[in-house]
Formats: structure tokens, sequence, C-alpha cells
């Protein structure tokens, strides 16, 4: 019995890692809102405004999208991360519209909108 | 196993137990022998029972890290010896072209909203000080080391990498 359940474990695990590391393409608009990577790993999940969002960047401190309960960092057509439109956006909810990845563990969008 | 393990010594203490009532007028020598062999199969039983309720306990608590970490993509697990790798810009670790960094070139790239982080055994970690606040000056010290340990609590949270970092050092 021990022994199916340690398998049973082991085989979602194998297929959940494989599942983080697929490429997923959707060409689709997530909304949310602009986040602090340090709040939201000390759970204080808090939205931020644009004012906040100016000093977190002029401080260095990471930004990210947060849309349905998932992190994502934006990155332009370019290949670099688009912090600029997230402070732009910051203190509402916005939609992101692009190409949404899940590669290597990081959920990320390739910015082409924001409304 | 344990189970049968334990129905076994179970089953040899009432055994015991059933022993005594064989003898009419048990010697004081063969009373105390079998006093003794009572406590002895009561201890095991104890031990038996301790142990099966520790495994029990540490299944449970790697089960439920398991499935909290399955559903909410968080987990934690704390290193003395620490983590060696090296510092990288986060977009590369996802092109895979790595760029040489430097001091400098880590506070103009963090200054213009592009991040670096911690590449160790190819996972890609955030670094937080124990403020909790992201540790790119610490990184910046180590930038374009070839070997950098860095030791603290690595936490998952929403299937990002962590490390709440106590020392950086190359």
């Amino acid at each position: 019995m021990k022994k199916l359940f340690v398998a049973i474990l082991i085989s979602v695990s194998v297929m959940g890692l494989a599942l983080t590391q697929m490429d997923i393409n959707a060409q689709s608009g997530l909304t949310g809102t602009t986040v602090s990577l340090s709040s939201e790993f000390i759970n204080s999940s808090v939205s931020i405004d644009k004012e906040r969002a100016v000093e977190l960047y002029k401080a260095g401190q990471a930004l990210a999208f947060k849309s349905n309960g998932k992190l994502y960092f934006v990155m332009n057509a370019a290949g670099n991360l688009d912090t600029k439109s997230l402070i732009k956006h910051a203190g509402g909810d916005y939609t992101i519209g692009g190409s949404v990845k899940s590669a290597k563990g990081f959920n990320y969008i390739i910015a082409n909108s924001y409304n | 196993m344990k189970k049968i393990l334990l129905v076994l010594l179970l089953s040899g203490l009432l055994f015991a137990c059933g022993g005594n009532e064989d003898k009419d007028t048990p010697a004081e020598e063969e009373v105390q022998e079998q006093v003794d062999n009572m406590e002895e199969a009561a201890d095991k039983a104890g031990e038996a029972i301790e142990d099966a309720a520790e495994d029990v306990a540490e299944e449970a608590e790697e089960t439920t890290e398991k499935v909290k970490e399955a559903v909410t993509g968080e987990s934690t697990k704390s290193t003395n010896g620490g983590w060696t790798g090296k510092v990288v810009k986060m977009t590369d670790f996802l092109s895979g072209n790595y760029e040489t960094l430097s001091v400098a070139r880590v506070k103009e790239l963090v200054m213009a909203g592009q991040y670096v982080g911690f590449l160790s055994n190819g996972t890609f970690y955030m670094v937080y000080n124990a403020a909790g606040n992201y540790d790119w000056k610490g990184l910046a010290k180590v930038a374009g080391e070839e070997s950098v340990t860095i030791q603290g609590k690595v936490s998952k949270v929403n299937g990002i990498s962590i490390i709440m970092a106590t020392n950086i050092a190359s």
C-alpha cells in the first residue's frame, strides 16, 4: 500500500514536472494588476499604485503582473522585461495582450498591447 | 510490515499473560521472570507503536508538503551548506544566451527594470535578503564570479524559486 502510494506520488510529480517544462503558447489577453514581488513572497498580496510602483522601481525592487492568482513576468517583443509598462498601468486592473508562455519554471507574457 | 510486527508482539504479550494461569504454585523467581518478560514485551510493543506513529507522521508531513506545493506552488527548505552557482540576467536564463555581468552592469540592468538572479543546478532563483527585499546589491557584488555560494532558505512561491539569503560569497 505504501509502495503504491509512493509510486502514485512519483508519477504525479513527474507529470507535473513535464507540464511545467512545456512551452504553452496562447494568444490571449490577461486581466490583472501590477504587484510587488517582495509582497507576493511574504504573502502580503496588495495591489500597488503608480507612485509606489515608481518608488519600488527606483529602489531596484522587482515588479510583476498578477492575473487570476498567477504571477507573470512581462516582456516586450525585444525580449526585455517591460517594467515601465507595469509601472504605467499600476493602480488598477488592466489587460495585457500577447503571447503567454510557461517555460523553465516561469510564467511570462510577451506583450504586444496594454488596455 | 510494522503492523504485523505489532500484532505479533501483542500476541506474545497475551500469550505470556495466559501462560501464568497454568502454574498452580509458581516459584517467586518464575513469577519475577514472567513479569520481566511481560514488561519487555510491553516495552517492545510501545517502541513499535512509537516508531509506526513517527513514520506515519513523517509521511503525512511529506505528503502535505507535496500537496501544498502542487496546489499553491509553495514550498520551503533550508540549506546549511549553501547553493553554488552564478549570477545571471533573468531574460538570459530564458533565452539561454548568457551575458557576462559585472557590478556596474548589474546596477545598470536593475535600474532599467531588468532583473538578475542566481542560477544553480539549472534553476533560476530570485534572491532576497532577510528584510524581504530583492537583494540585487548582494548579487552585484559577486557578479562575474564563476562560482558563487549562497546560504539561506529556498522557497517556491507561485512557481518562482526564491532564496532568502543569509550569506552570499564567491
